[in-house]
């Protein structure tokens, strides 16, 4: 693929727009380029059931001029009519290429959906479920979630989400899954690889273990179970709307210990080598538990 | 009849009262605009004093009733010519501040002006042919509890009136404003345009070897050069993560910190002639203290100083911090982000990059211009 800087510019011939509902948050996206409505289908947001541009909160403007610098811009009004000519569109990438676009795009849409999602809490951590036990990995960004996750859906996981826990009241999780990366390493054939990444994880489970880890070459894997005051608190430094609904973040993660999961932490080495470990060591705490 | 000569005389010294006191206040103003009326220009300081003098004599002479005639008569001899002066710069087509009220208020000298100053002709016109009015004292004792309430009250209101039509004008102005002001620009463009060559550059690192734009990008990989101010804050908060990733990345992704130091920081260095270029920027010493607690607190590694930022302003950033991202080849392979969070979007957008395998053409051997730019403090 080529930068998009040196793209030739794709103008539409007019300004055209998605619009979807996801956890009860309505976005709308609209853009005058054709490269940026295909790239929108790989966000797990729009991967929720489309709705009406006029019943949006949420409205994104992805513009370009030139086809080479684009402009994101969000309605900070969440969905009132602009009857005055004020502008109230706060920026979310300013002239930058198509990739870096989308780049700052998408953890903002992320974000404003974990803000404005009613009933949902949104914790940053990748989720599978394995032999029926839901397993959450949070972390920050670039620890290594992502490659976890790929590496224990190569050793039978069902995929869930590389990014987000999305939980409801009752401590349960959603999936909330985009295409992983075609850089992560998985093993087998394509065919295997698709077949395996195209079983997302549908039904909303508890979780049976949460695992706080991030990568770190050359470390060990040495698990600690953590209390749960710890884990509480570990847990609310991940979740994404913790400073401004602190009170909704508590209840539901209090409600998803109320499901007894085991919670461990540990630094950890390369992701196919700690798989094993991490798994063995949750059926032996988990058999402990029992 | 009295009433309404009590009125015009109270409210022609008002008028003057408020006139002569603004001037004062911004004499400089005052003369300026007698000189802008047609006031010779030796006598116009002089008269720009005097003005405001002579109309709060004027409003003086106005309240007291032995005087109020031949202050209404001083009134009409100002306020005539004043519309003669007003008049005048009409006619000649000059765009003139009239400074009636001094700083507190001014217009341009038109039609508005000169319709205000005849209607104030013609009411001291009222009162040196009707006048004068009895003495206020007399004149209130005459007047019923009552009566005086409801001529205090209406006066608020004509007051309160005028500050709501004069307030609404305003916000229909700024209003109007708004709509026609040009279209948000945006953000300011920073950065070079991706595909063009990263100026080249060669800077001491915290143990005082120099770096190269080519020394970081001999490994092949990637380079996220991450420009830092130690002042500030951001730099300081998303350090610890840049650390980790500089350790956790290193095989896909070779990340350094280009730090700004001022000129005062300045010291020379021994291992420059060592590095066969020019003198480039700067050793940290005296300001060591500061910015080792900074990068060895989190363990930052690649840290290079920029002095005075010369490098920042080769690569057209002039914010902290910022990210930008090189091919291997050592072309801008991004628009550069900001902020704390924009750095953390471009080291991942560069490690994306990389594990797609978009650089892996690349040997790792530069196809860079010849032209070495290196600071100008350094040549």
């Amino acid at each position: 693929m080529s930068s998009a800087g040196m793209e030739r510019p794709r103008a539409l011939s007019s300004k055209q727009h998605v619009a979807f509902e996801t956890f009860a948050v309505r976005v709308a996206v609209s853009t005058n380029h054709a490269d940026v409505l295909p790239r929108l289908r790989d966000l797990p947001a729009a991967q929720s059931r489309p709705c009406d541009f006029d019943a949006t909160d949420h409205r994104y403007s992805f513009m370009t001029d030139d086809g080479a610098r684009f402009d994101v811009r969000y309605d900070v009004r969440a969905g009132k009519a602009a009857e005055d000519p004020y502008d109230t569109w706060a920026w979310v990438a300013g002239a930058t290429d198509l990739d870096l676009a989308f780049a700052m795009f998408e953890p903002h849409l992320h974000s404003v959906i974990g803000m404005y999602a009613p009933d949902h809490l949104f914790i940053r951590a990748g989720v599978v479920a394995h032999q029926g036990r839901l397993i959450m990995l949070p972390g920050k960004g670039l620890t290594g979630k992502t490659t976890l996750v790929a590496a224990l859906v190569n050793a039978g996981a069902t995929y869930y989400s590389d990014q987000f826990a999305v939980v409801d009241e009752e401590g349960r999780v959603y999936p909330y899954a985009k295409p992983l990366s075609p850089h992560i390493p998985m093993g087998g054939s394509d065919e295997a690889v698709n077949g395996r990444l195209s079983l997302i994880g549908q039904e909303p489970r508890p979780p049976a273990a949460i695992v706080l880890t991030s990568y770190l070459p050359g470390a060990d894997w040495r698990p600690r179970r953590l209390a749960l005051g710890e884990s509480v608190l570990s847990l609310i430094s991940h979740a994404a709307p913790a400073q401004e609904r602190p009170q909704d973040a508590m209840r539901v993660i209090t409600s998803m210990m109320k499901h007894d999961p085991v919670v461990l932490e540990s630094e950890r080495g390369e992701a196919e080598a700690v798989v094993p470990l991490l798994l063995s060591e949750l059926d032996r705490q988990l058999a402990r538990s029992a | 009849m009295d009433s309404l000569l009590v009125g015009t005389q109270l409210l022609l010294a008002a008028v003057f009262a408020l006139a002569g006191t603004a001037k004062l206040f911004d004499l400089s103003a005052a003369r300026q605009a007698a000189a802008d009326f047609g006031v010779p220009r030796r006598a116009a300081p002089i008269v720009g004093v005097l003005l405001p003098i002579a109309e709060l004599a004027t409003a003086v002479a106005l309240v007291f009733q032995p005087t109020a005639r031949w202050g209404a008569l001083a009134a009409l001899v100002l306020l005539l010519a004043f519309v003669g002066g007003i008049a005048n710069a009409m006619r000649l087509g000059k765009d003139v501040d009239c400074g009636c009220f001094g700083p507190v208020y001014s217009a341009t000298a038109g039609t508005g002006a000169l319709i205000r100053n005849m209607i104030l002709a013609g009411l001291a016109t009222f009162v040196v042919v009707d006048g004068p009015a009895p003495a206020i004292d007399d004149w209130v004792a005459a007047r019923s509890a009552a009566e005086l309430v409801a001529i205090g009250l209406g006066i608020a209101l004509v007051g309160l009136a005028g500050v709501a039509w004069r307030l609404r004008s305003q916000n229909r102005s700024l209003r109007q404003a708004v709509v026609d002001a040009p279209a948000s620009e945006g953000p300011e463009i920073q950065g070079l345009p991706p595909g063009s060559f990263a100026p080249q550059f060669a800077l001491p690192d915290t143990q005082g070897r120099i770096q190269t734009l080519g020394s970081l990008l001999g490994r092949g990989q990637p380079l996220v050069l991450v420009f830092f101010d130690r002042g500030c804050q951001p730099c300081h908060d998303v350090s610890p993560s840049l650390a980790r990733w500089q350790r956790t990345l290193s095989d896909w992704v070779t990340i350094a910190v280009v730090m700004a130091v001022s000129a005062e920081e300045n010291v020379a260095t021994e291992n420059v002639a060592e590095a066969n270029v020019a003198e480039p920027t700067v050793v940290e010493e005296d300001v060591a203290g500061e910015n080792i607690s900074m990068w060895d607190e989190h363990g930052l590694a690649n840290v290079l100083f920029d002095n005075a930022n010369e490098v920042a302003g080769l690569f057209r950033l002039r914010s902290t911090p910022i990210a930008v991202i090189l091919d291997p080849r050592g072309t801008i392979a991004s628009t550069p982000t900001g902020g704390q969070h924009g750095v953390e979007v471009v080291v991942r957008l560069a490690l994306t990059r990389a594990l797609r395998g978009e650089w892996d053409a690349a040997d790792g051997t530069t196809a860079l211009p010849t032209i070495i730019q290196v600071p100008a403090s350094a040549v």
